[in-house]
């Protein structure tokens, strides 16, 4: 399952319940991310266990977009899903802010290489 | 744009006027960014990749880029009215970024408008942002995550001003600095 533009790919592995985020997210608001967050809905119900989001190659995410991953965030909360969100430390976003998600559900695992 | 009346200042005090080495400046409407949403994106890696002479590598030019683009979208949202400019000034001043959106606020948010500003200014940041994530469930339109993040994340400086001009109302200026002095010894 893969969403595919010139700026941004988001794509699901079923196999290693993994998402992946690449290029440039920087959409205009909450319905113009409601495809990529119904995708890590879908991705997330496929297997037990934990979810795993790639933003590795994920190189701008705006605060529209993070609030977005927010909200799936407190969706995975819910339902008692962990999720390993693994970033890169030379994107400066990444390093910044991807500890944030850490703040709203204790089963986020924040792996930065 | 020439203000009349009282100014209101919220933040940190930014000093947006003294021992400029340069700066440019880029007028727009937000019609333009309702016509093409991407033009806030090549506006804000044009001013990354232009500053890269002075701030080079790639951890400067994402830091410059995402707090150029927090501020355009900020402004543009918040317009009052699509057909009235957004204002985007930029200065370099020794290792000194200063970022202004300037834009014109409609009267029934200012009043929010302010408090938000305040609240960012007043409060503990991190449980600021739990706080409005925890209300963008109910309100998707909650605003403010992306300056609690420039303020937060990025250590910048936030000021902002609120003033009044004859021809378009209630304006607000806001106003980030970046100090890569702060930044590197951060690291």
């Amino acid at each position: 399952m893969t969403i595919q533009t010139d700026a941004y790919t988001v794509a699901a592995n079923k196999e290693d319940s993994t998402v992946t985020l690449a290029g440039t997210l920087r959409l205009q608001g909450r319905e113009q991310y409601q495809p990529i967050f119904d995708l890590l809905l879908e991705a997330a119900s496929w297997r037990e266990g934990k979810l795993t989001m790639n933003m590795r190659d994920l190189i701008f995410l705006n605060s529209s977009g993070i609030s977005a991953i927010s909200l799936f965030i407190i969706e995975m909360r819910k339902i008692g899903k962990p999720v390993a969100i693994v970033g890169s430390n030379e994107v400066t976003w990444q390093s910044k802010s991807l500890k944030n998600f850490q703040r709203l559900y204790e089963q986020v695992e924040i792996t930065i290489l | 744009m020439q203000a009349s009346g009282k100014i209101l200042h919220i933040g940190d005090n930014i000093d947006f006027h003294n021992d400029i080495d340069n700066l440019f400046s880029v007028t727009f409407l937000p019609l333009d960014f309702f016509d093409s949403w991407e033009r806030g994106s090549l506006l804000s890696n044009f001013v990354a990749d232009y500053y890269g002479h002075n701030f080079p590598g790639p951890e400067a030019r994402n830091l410059i880029s995402t707090v150029v683009n927090e501020l355009i979208e900020n402004a543009v949202k918040f317009s009052r009215n699509n057909s009235m400019p957004v204002i985007i000034t930029i200065k370099k001043r020794k290792e000194e970024m200063l970022i202004q959106a300037d834009n014109c606020l409609p009267k029934h948010r200012q009043d929010a408008f302010v408090a938000v500003c305040r609240e960012i200014s007043e409060k503990d940041l991190d449980e600021l942002y739990v706080k409005r994530m925890h209300e963008n469930l109910k309100d998707p339109n909650s605003s403010g995550i992306g300056l609690i993040l420039i303020k937060k994340d990025y250590c910048a400086g936030l000021s902002f001003s609120f003033y009044t001009d004859d021809r378009h109302g209630t304006h607000v200026a806001v106003t980030a600095k970046l100090d890569f002095d702060d930044l590197r010894k951060q690291q």
